[in-house]
């Protein structure tokens, strides 16, 4: 670690960074109300939104300044430093400062994180503008900018952890934001959950590379030598860790394969693969900002931070890596599958980025660990910007999400569909946009690595690679199918679709969480439940409106288009910017470029790399101008109708294949079942009954010496008699045996 | 013998304070209910000033030593060993204060409305005299007595409330648990004996009974008694906990008690947690890595069973009653595990959960008083009527999940970790699996805690008439809010309490492991100059 800047210097501003968006959220929580009181309604929200936006802009102003300084005109090698702000647990032989690491991954996360991250409060600032609880959305998305923040920037596990479940919790605060609709409060409980699942493999997984460091170098006696100095006992420390589990490896190399897993069980969860990705697509409750922000730009990039954080223990294990690689490429065609027949935009988006995820897997699980950071920036920009031009739409139609209500917004919403067209053709892999770079240097990968293992004879990289080429396919045709139904045209007699849609069917695909939960509501209450009571007006979120006939959608204010030109702008040329002359790769090349698996390894087939760049331009032109194909004229009617060529597949991909349907009858309903089921049997029946049966034995007993106290001298006697004999009896004994009894 | 000194010193007289107390609040008459609340509210102030400064000049938050300190000692009944001892070390200076922290929060909170204030005041303050008369008294008998004393409060406290339901609650609580200590006299009076046999003469003091252990007198021709003896303190620690499968009498106990004495029930627990720590180290360090296997399963079925249960349950009491066993079961966990950081961990664990659940139930029960029902579905939505209150009750719940950042994850994660290190080294034939299946018990924690804050805050509001309920009140929000800031100085700077914590667990765990003659003992050389020096060298004698 070299120090030589004026380390003072950079422990301020990296402070300032920090600290910045929790100072926002503290302000908006305290005074976010307090403003609108003061300055009234319009300036107040004005300016808690300002203020929202300016904490998380400056910290990302501080970023660039930082970044600009130390690594982009540095002639020197890429800083890498570490700053220690305080002791949080500290034990005699165990100490977990606070601590922080700036080095090419942290700085080029943070930048994306804040720099996205101010673009979306800034469109915050107009999608919300007419919520009741307008500062208390800004309180939260502060707060998960600073959580973020602590999660990249760490430089230690238990810190990173604080992070990590920081923004789990603002997670599940904003898609339960609007809380009045049991679903969202369901879809929120969910996410924390399965982001639990996830967290306790992670945790697992530290405090198993903690506890391994603890044991080799922790303080312990040596015969003949007595007590030998612990190490700095920092064992959940980057740089102990890196600097150590090499060694330890070597000694016990059957150790490092369940770590991995641990560990990347944590990034399952986090960010969405298989089988744990069930609560993204729910995660869409919230507002659309947050699934923007959380769900697509930053959040769900976790794991695959976490991967490049801890590459070092995936490269020392081939096995736990293919498993990586292996799960990314199953999620991908998992989910672009089930993209496939959405028919609510998010839930179209949301698919997507579990499919995009997985392919950072697939990057990550091959070696190629700075091409997955590279595709986590490209997909950040193309969906969040995705996300914000789907959240533009659904303000201009009224808050109504099924896609075969849209049609013809070309005409109404110039700049939202001029944008949202620029990045699903990115996603799709249009030559030259940023999509196109890191999707090809993805397969790239895959393709030319040998890395992990061997799986029927082929590598695991190659069946990943032809995945990740049918997954291009595929994530062109569902791009292309979204975007020509919402900005395409209309139905063939000329009227825009929300004005001839059937309003009576139920089209609300949502399936709320855990149903069975109010199963225990008894019939009156369940009528007081469900019925609308008094309040119901007052009480209602304003976010609920639905379309009727003569809704005439209107493009978004400056605020929320401004947002979109500029993530437009760094989707077209930002996977360029960042690929030319190997800029990424370069700077990437000290935190997250190999230490032990060879160059060799990384790049093998150098003859199928040409035919690879044919091949996936073809899949993005084939998957484009399929999608265009079948969607020009609005959804295909047997779609709807469900009596298509594989009728069976076609509801299966609708629903998920029934995967989540199956989880939550598992995980929602029989736990609870089980919960009630011990609680009767073994709480109540089991113990409290052996408790009873006790109680009511020493009552029998009691009653059944009654018969002695009868108040008959003669039956006094009689006993009296009986004890004496029985006293001799035993006296006699111990006489004759000597008291050897 | 230099510790016994017979001039008393702030710590006796705090402990006095409550009883005094008693006597100011019952001698206004009960047309005052406020000026009642407002004398109970200072008198157990008074305590933790007094006992909080003096701690302070004695300099018992930095200290490095494992001793105990302030000890002193007068003689009740010479002939049997009956005597008051008292001091107190870094574990249990944080319990005598979080005791009158909460008698504080429980007097606060309680409406002035309420019937028979004086009454309910006075047993407040009553446990808080046994509460912490059991956290510093060094004698057995002494802790014995105060221990059998928490009950008499807690009982009254209980059945004044509820007219039927809650005198069976707290006739089971009192009997389960009072025939549960009858078995801790017993193993007590014959570890005097043991110790008159060995030693010469009839002892109940801790520190004399600890001596003679470490020096391997005591158990030297005693070895079977031994098992017994243990048997008899660990059983009822462990109905106290409570630990599964003997934690029934708290959820009726939790469901019928008066809201705000739940707030002192948290406490009230740690009798068992804390008694293990004091007497069963100490004094069973052969028996006790014996019995380790099923005393962690124990603890990790406490986890996972009783976080299971509480995903099912009606009754917001009962709720939080199974997560107290839970939680409990990870302090139990990390003082089984036996290794440095499990037992500094299960020690902050204990005091965290007071913390913890003191919030809880505070807030609790400023919503019973509110909404005057305890079943779960008769709430919701209460969120848009009651932000600030959402909020200080989500961060509580959080804490309670043990989210990082929050005093809970501080506790749960050393406990994790040390039960990782001694189940990896194969120390006491614990099974490997162990960490894992503690470990799932976060998930439980986060799903029934979620469950609980849903359906009191989240949807709409489904009876009309709460509409109208208030927000925390001033004096509510203050309780609370000395509560939440603990959650988050502690969760961030654990080192306030590890620290003090640290040397009295290092040298219980070598009484536990060092062989006789070897182990620490307490009643060594006070010098305060040598402190240092003679522990440091006791240490590297045991290594070498």
């Amino acid at each position: 670690m070299d120090q030589c800047i004026d380390n003072q210097h950079i422990y301020i501003m990296l402070g300032l960074i920090i600290v910045m968006p929790f100072l926002g959220s503290i302000i908006q929580a305290f005074y976010g109300k307090s403003l609108q009181v003061v300055f009234g309604e319009t300036y107040g929200r004005w300016l808690s939104g300002s203020l929202a936006f300016g904490f998380v802009g400056t910290s990302f102003l501080l970023a660039c300044n930082m970044f600009a300084n130390y690594y982009m005109f540095s002639k020197t090698d890429p800083l890498s430093v570490r700053l220690t702000y305080f002791h949080w647990i500290n034990l005699e032989q165990l100490s977990i400062p606070f601590e922080f690491l700036l080095d090419p991954l942290s700085i080029v996360m943070t930048l994306l994180i804040t720099g996205v991250g101010s673009f979306i409060h800034l469109f915050s600032t107009g999608y919300m503008s007419k919520d009741k609880d307008y500062s208390r959305f800004f309180t939260y998305l502060n707060l998960f900018i600073g959580f973020m923040l602590i999660l990249v920037l760490s430089n230690n596990l238990l810190v990173m952890f604080v992070g990590w479940e920081g923004v789990g919790l603002c997670s599940y605060l904003l898609i339960g934001f609007w809380y009045q609709d049991l679903n969202n409060c369901r879809a929120a409980n969910k996410a924390f959950i399965v982001n639990r699942v996830g967290d306790f493999g992670l945790l697992m997984g530290i405090l198993w590379i903690g506890y391994l460091l603890f044991q080799q170098y922790g303080a312990k006696e040596i015969p003949g030598f007595g007590l030998v100095e612990a190490l700095d006992p920092r064992w959940f420390s980057y740089d102990i860790i890196f600097g150590l589990i090499g060694e330890v490896v070597h000694k016990y190399p059957e150790i490092i394969t369940p770590i991995a897993l641990l560990l990347f069980i944590g990034a399952v969860g986090k960010s969405a693969q298989f089988p744990l990705y069930i609560w993204l697509p729910d995660a869409m409750a919230g507002p659309t900002p947050v699934s923007a922000l959380i769900h697509a730009a930053t959040m769900v990039t976790a794991g695959i931070f976490l991967m490049n954080r801890m590459h070092i223990i995936y490269e020392l294990s081939p096995v736990a890596s293919s498993v990586v690689a292996l799960t990314g490429a199953f999620t991908a065609i998992w989910a672009a599958l089930i993209a496939l027949k959405q028919t609510d935009i998010k839930k179209v988006l949301a698919f997507s980025t579990v499919s995009q995820l997985g392919y950072m897997f697939i990057a990550c699980g091959v070696g190629a660990y700075w091409v997955g950071i590279f595709h986590v920036l490209t997909h950040a920009f193309f969906k969040a910007l995705l996300f914000l031009g789907a959240g533009s739409v659904i303000y201009a139609m009224s808050h109504e999400q099924d896609m075969r209500k849209y049609g013809n917004l070309w005409k109404y919403l110039p700049v939202t569909s001029s944008t949202m067209i620029i990045a699903s053709l990115a996603i799709s892999g249009f030559p030259l946009l940023s999509g196109f770079w890191s999707k090809e240097a993805i397969l790239h990968s895959a393709f030319s690595s040998t890395f992990p293992s061997h799986i029927l004879g082929l590598e695991t990289s190659q069946w990943v690679g032809w995945t990740g080429l049918i997954v291009a396919v595929l994530t062109a045709i569902y791009m292309t199918r979204m975007t020509v139904l919402t900005f395409g045209i209309p139905f063939t007699n000329g009227e825009e679709r929300w004005k001839t849609a059937n309003y009576d069917s139920d089209h609300h695909d949502v399936e709320p969480y855990d149903r069975e939960e109010s199963v225990h509501i008894s019939k009156s209450e369940e009528k007081y439940y469900y019925s609308s009571n008094i309040f119901s007006a007052a009480s209602v979120d304003d976010h609920q409106h639905h379309l009727n006939k003569n809704h005439i959608p209107q493009e978004s204010p400056l605020s929320m288009t401004l947002p979109l030109i500029v993530l437009a702008f760094l989707s077209l040329f930002g996977g360029y910017i960042l690929h030319q002359n190997h800029t990424l790769e370069s700077l990437l090349s000290q935190s997250s470029g190999p230490v032990y698996i060879s160059k060799e390894l990384l790049h093998n087939h150098h003859a199928t790399l040409d035919v690879l760049l044919y091949l996936s331009l073809a899949a993005s032109f084939i998957g484009i101008s399929g999608g265009v194909y079948k969607y020009y004229k609005g959804m295909p009617k047997k779609e709807t109708k469900q009596d298509h060529l594989w009728p069976s597949l076609d509801l299966w991909m609708k629903h998920q294949f029934y995967f989540d349907d199956a989880m939550q009858t598992v995980f929602g309903k029989m736990l609870s079942r089980i919960s009630f089921g011990f609680y009767k049997i073994f709480d109540q029946f089991f113990i409290n009954g052996i408790l009873r049966l006790i109680v009511s034995m020493t009552g029998y007993v009691g009653d059944g010496m009654q018969i002695f106290q009868n108040g008959y001298l003669s039956s006094y006697i009689f006993l009296m008699v009986l004890g004496f004999s029985i006293m001799v009896f035993f006296m006699s004994i111990m006489l004759i045996f000597g008291g050897n009894l | 013998m230099q510790f016994e000194t017979h001039s008393l010193s702030p710590l006796t007289y705090g402990l006095l304070i409550p009883l005094l107390a008693i006597l100011a609040v019952q001698s206004i008459p009960n047309i005052y209910p406020r000026f009642q609340r407002s004398i109970g509210m200072i008198f157990s102030l008074l305590t933790l000033v007094i006992h909080g400064t003096y701690f302070k000049s004695i300099g018992l938050f930095e200290n490095t030593d494992f001793r105990f300190s302030s000890v002193e000692k007068i003689d009740f009944i010479p002939d049997i060993g009956f005597s008051y001892i008292a001091g107190v070390d870094g574990i249990s200076i944080w319990l005598v204060l979080s005791t009158s922290l909460l008698t504080f929060l429980a007097i606060l909170c309680c409406s002035s409305d309420q019937k028979q204030i004086s009454s309910y005041i006075s047993h407040a303050l009553f446990l808080q005299f046994a509460l912490m008369g059991a956290f510093i008294s060094l004698d057995l008998l002494l802790f014995f007595t105060f221990f059998e004393l928490t009950l008499i409060p807690v009982y009254f406290l209980v059945s004044q409330f509820n007219e039927k339901e809650g005198k069976d609650a707290a006739t089971k609580f009192f009997i389960y648990t009072f025939s549960a200590s009858i078995l801790m006299l017993i193993s007590m009076i014959s570890l005097g004996f043991v110790h008159r046999n060995e030693i010469g003469f009839l002892s109940f003091n801790l520190l004399d009974l600890q001596e003679a252990v470490a020096k391997g007198y005591l158990w030297q021709s005693h070895i079977n008694v031994q098992k017994w003896i243990f048997l008899g303190f660990t059983i009822p620690f462990l109905v106290k906990t409570p630990m599964v499968p003997f934690h029934t009498w708290i959820t009726d106990l939790y469901k019928q008690s008066p809201s705000v004495s739940m707030i002192l029930s948290a406490v009230v627990l740690k009798l068992g947690s804390y008694g293990f720590l004091r007497f069963c180290y100490p004094l069973f360090p052969d028996i006790v890595t014996y019995h380790l296997p099923w005393l962690v399963f124990l603890a990790v079925l406490s986890i996972l069973y009783a976080g299971l249960l509480a995903l099912s349950q009606k009754n917001i009491m009962a709720i939080l009653a199974y997560s107290s066993v839970s939680h409990m079961g990870f302090v139990m966990l990390g003082i089984f595990s036996l290794s440095r950081s499990g037992m500094i961990g299960g020690s902050l664990q204990q005091i965290n959960h007071i913390i913890t659940t003191g919030a809880m139930t505070m807030l609790l029960s400023m919503i019973f008083i509110r909404k005057k029902t305890r079943l779960i579905h008769q709430y919701g939505g209460l969120k848009r009527q009651m932000p600030i209150f959402a909020a200080l009750f989500l961060i509580a719940a959080m804490s309670s999940a043990g989210l990082p950042g929050t005093n809970g994850f501080i506790g749960e994660f050393l406990a994790l970790n040390g039960i990782f290190e001694t189940t990896y080294h194969n120390l006491y034939e614990l099974s490997s699996y162990t960490p894992y299946f503690a470990g799932l018990g976060l998930i439980l924690t986060a799903a029934y805690l979620l469950r609980l804050f849903q359906y009191i805050f989240y949807g709409k509001c489904n009876v009309s008439k709460d509409y109208y309920l208030k927000d925390i009140l001033p004096h509510e929000f203050l309780g609370v809010a000395i509560l939440i800031s603990m959650i988050f100085t502690i969760g961030l700077n654990p080192t306030l309490i590890t620290r003090s914590i640290e040397p009295p667990v290092k040298a219980l765990q070598l009484m536990i492991k060092n062989p006789y003659g070897e182990k620490p003992i307490w009643k060594s050389s006070p010098k305060t100059d040598e402190k240092k020096c003679i522990f440091e060298s006791t240490i590297g004698e045991m290594n070498s």
